[in-house]
């Protein structure tokens, strides 16, 4: 019992003392950036673009600015820590989600313009090489959450597979579905794995970026969708913030000829950027 | 609740919730009957093999022991996903209910083997002993002893698992196997519809509820 206390005590020790290292540490550093007139930001991310955000730090630097980024792993998380001022901007959410994560929140997050990029919706094969191909009784796979699935199923409607009739939920899903001629078999999965099951499948319909991740060409879509473009995945900042100079900065380090021959190469047309 | 809430509620029930029913009632059947049949078998061969089995055979044992535990170590997910490429030998496919089944089949042998080990173990040693006094073989004892005397906790088991396995099933819809647990998270919580959620829920409810009242009534029928 004795020797269960001190190692408890020494671990508490050893905790602590890593804790106030911690914080002198990150307190040292306030006052360096201080004394040197920089301006500190943090934005936050998520594993998807974390590779771009060091890119755009290296150039900021010359500019005066040093950027800390924040990778989070929940796609709430940054915009909550954004709403609550505790990082500068974020790099992540498309617009429609920031809009409505806005409404459903007490925040005031904006998009300024120039967007930087956004994430092609297609549909993939391994099977068939166009729509038409497309035999009777196929099946597809689609990403199950509902805003998803409401762009997939118009995505069909527009390619000409399904019509859909009104809206009977919130969003469109399989049972608004009111012709189906060739009798297209849907199959529901979490969005993560809905990639994974293209070679059980007929056809499914992912993000460009979920092609690339399971090392398929992101380009060999048979048909993608146009309103794509209109889900821009830009930097988010405060209302208010949005002319700062900073903000200003850090876009035009964005449409630069170096940051798009970068950013190309490494995400394939698995995002696209905007002219 | 007026007739176009019931109109629209018939059709989800029709196209949405009805057939996930099905499924979830299919994956839940087949999950027990595998994992039954394969479970009894295990349990009873680490009750022969084990240090106070009949025929101990140590190396065995812990071959069986390490399996066992090492299946049980998997979240019912993580096993779903980590398993796939077996899952696509076996079933050929990795989506959909039968790419469900396998893993969680699996996952029920390996739990049902070892509760099934934990109520033979219970079995009085005074009765195998005086079995064994009789000339009983080892073969004999654990099925004409052993079984026998653990029929009552068997039930309680396999309806422990039951239930167990059935909530594992809402899981499924991770691969595509659809059932209740999948539609209830997409077009219940997910699409703002608590009357699905609660729905599906509700239905969950009365499963459970069925399978304690049948597992209960073969549990005093069996005593």
């Amino acid at each position: 019992m004795n020797r269960f206390f001190k190692t408890l005590l020494l671990a508490l020790c050893i905790t602590s003392l890593l804790f106030t290292i911690g914080c002198s540490q990150q307190s040292s550093q306030e006052v360096a950036s201080a004394e040197q007139e920089r301006v500190a930001l943090k934005i936050g991310t998520l594993s998807t673009f974390e590779p771009v955000i060091p890119w755009i730090e290296e150039e900021m630097k010359e500019l005066g600015y040093d950027i800390e980024h924040i990778v989070f792993d929940g796609h709430t998380l940054p915009a909550t820590a954004l709403g609550n001022k505790e990082i500068d901007g974020l790099f992540h959410n498309h617009k429609p989600w920031i809009e409505t994560f806005n409404s459903l929140n007490s925040t005031n997050l904006v998009v300024p313009e120039p967007y930087i990029t956004y994430g092609p919706l297609a549909i993939y094969s391994l099977k068939h090489d166009s729509v038409e191909d497309i035999p009777q009784n196929a099946q597809f796979a689609l990403m199950g959450d509902p805003t998803n699935m409401e762009r997939s199923l118009i995505i069909l409607q527009d390619v000409g597979l399904i019509t859909l009739g009104d809206k009977t939920g919130e969003f469109y899903s399989i049972i608004d579905i009111e012709e189906n001629p060739k009798n297209i078999r849907i199959l529901e999965t979490e969005s993560a794995t809905t990639v994974r099951s293209i070679e059980d499948v007929d056809a499914v319909i992912v993000y460009a970026h979920r092609m690339m991740q399971a090392s398929l060409d992101p380009t060999s879509y048979i048909y993608a969708d146009p309103e794509s473009a209109n889900y821009p995945q830009s930097l988010v900042v405060n209302e208010g913030n949005e002319n700062e100079q900073w903000v200003i900065d850090f876009l035009a380090i964005t449409q630069t000829e170096s940051f798009r021959d970068k950013f190309n190469e490494y995400y394939q047309g698995s995002y696209i950027l905007y002219e | 609740m007026d007739a176009e809430f019931w109109s629209v509620f018939f059709r989800y029930f029709d196209r949405v919730i009805g057939p996930s029913i099905f499924a979830t009632l299919r994956m839940i059947s087949a999950i027990m009957i595998i994992g039954t049949l394969f479970g009894f078998i295990v349990a009873v061969l680490l009750i022969l093999y084990g240090p106070y089995g009949l025929d101990h055979r140590p190396r065995l044992y812990k071959i069986l022991d390490f399996l066992v535990n090492s299946i049980r170590s998997f979240p019912v997910l993580i096993l779903i996903v980590a398993m796939s490429p077996v899952t696509k030998q076996v079933m050929g496919t990795t989506i959909g209910e039968r790419a469900a089944i396998l893993p969680l089949a699996i996952a029920a042998t390996a739990f049902i083997a070892r509760l099934l080990e934990n109520s033979f173990i219970e079995v009085d040693k005074q009765l195998i002993e005086a079995a064994q006094s009789f000339g009983a073989t080892s073969i004999q004892i654990v099925f004409r002893v052993i079984v026998k005397e653990s029929i009552p906790s068997m039930i309680s088991t396999l309806t422990l698992t039951a239930i167990t396995f059935l909530s594992a099933t809402t899981i499924a819809g991770a691969v595509g196997g659809g059932g209740l647990g999948a539609v209830a998270l997409n077009y219940g919580y997910q699409s703002f519809n608590n009357v699905i959620l609660y729905t599906c829920v509700l239905i969950l409810f009365i499963m459970v509820w069925f399978i304690q009242f049948i597992g209960n009534l073969l549990y005093k029928r069996s005593q």
